[in-house]
């Protein structure tokens, strides 16, 4: 296969963070800027700050970064929750609770000069690399920012997860979830 | 998104109460990532020995 993945951390690690930049810059996304500016201008930094983990695809044949994922650990404030959700959230009655660990899938896209259809492929992935962190700590569910369009929500919920705000057409983003348990 | 990742809480509306509780139910008819095809297990035979 012509696409390989990389963990960034790697990357970090054998090279200069120069010539890692200079591989990051070659991806490209108009239809998605966030997507975009994330990988240009903070992926490295949330990296070695400790905030993300991100993974990248790269075509060995041209060496640009063809499509990425990061991920990373957040919490879910549940504090105006009903009890029963709450209960739901954390597997068991706490009434206490103000904010629940959660995995996130903060970023997954592909570049503009990506032909293959890799979305699948990269969720995935995405979603393998948090089952090992599961097998690891635990933890109940994975929360997603979706684009609110049709075709995306669709995608996400063919792929497990289960959109979690109404789709609001005012809405740009829509959070889903897909459980672990 | 960039922000969800910079902010240390994610908030969510008050929908979504009611749409975590039918997520929950509707989770088992979803098509997820076999979770024990990702991990590699260990043998535990010695356990049949105790």
């Amino acid at each position: 296969m012509r696409y390989k993945l990389f963990p960034l951390s790697e990357l970090l690690n054998f090279t200069s963070k120069s010539q890692i930049k200079k591989l990051l810059k070659t991806f490209h996304c108009d239809k998605n800027k966030d997507l975009e500016s994330f990988l240009h201008n903070k992926a490295v930094l949330f990296e070695e700050k400790g905030r993300s983990r991100t993974y990248l695809y790269v075509d060995t044949n041209t060496k640009e970064t063809v499509a990425y994922f990061t991920i990373s650990i957040s919490s879910l404030y549940v504090e105006e929750f009903s009890k029963e959700t709450i209960t739901i959230l954390y597997g068991q009655e706490n009434i206490k609770l103000k904010c629940l660990p959660c995995y996130l899938i903060g970023q997954l896209g592909k570049s503009d000069t990506c032909d293959k259809k890799i979305g699948k492929i990269l969720l995935k992935q995405a979603l393998k690399t948090i089952i090992k962190g599961y097998y690891l700590f635990n933890g109940r569910f994975v929360l997603l920012d979706a684009i609110n369009n049709e075709k995306i929500i669709s995608f996400y919920e063919e792929n497990g997860f289960i959109p979690i705000e109404n789709l609001d057409e005012n809405k740009e983003i829509i959070k889903m979830i897909y459980w672990l348990i | 998104m960039t922000q969800t990742i910079e902010n240390p809480t994610i908030i969510l509306p008050k929908e979504s109460d009611k749409l975590i509780k039918e997520s929950f139910k509707k989770k088992k008819s979803k098509k997820r990532v076999n979770n024990k095809k990702t991990i590699k297990h260990h043998n535990l035979n010695w356990l049949n020995e105790i």
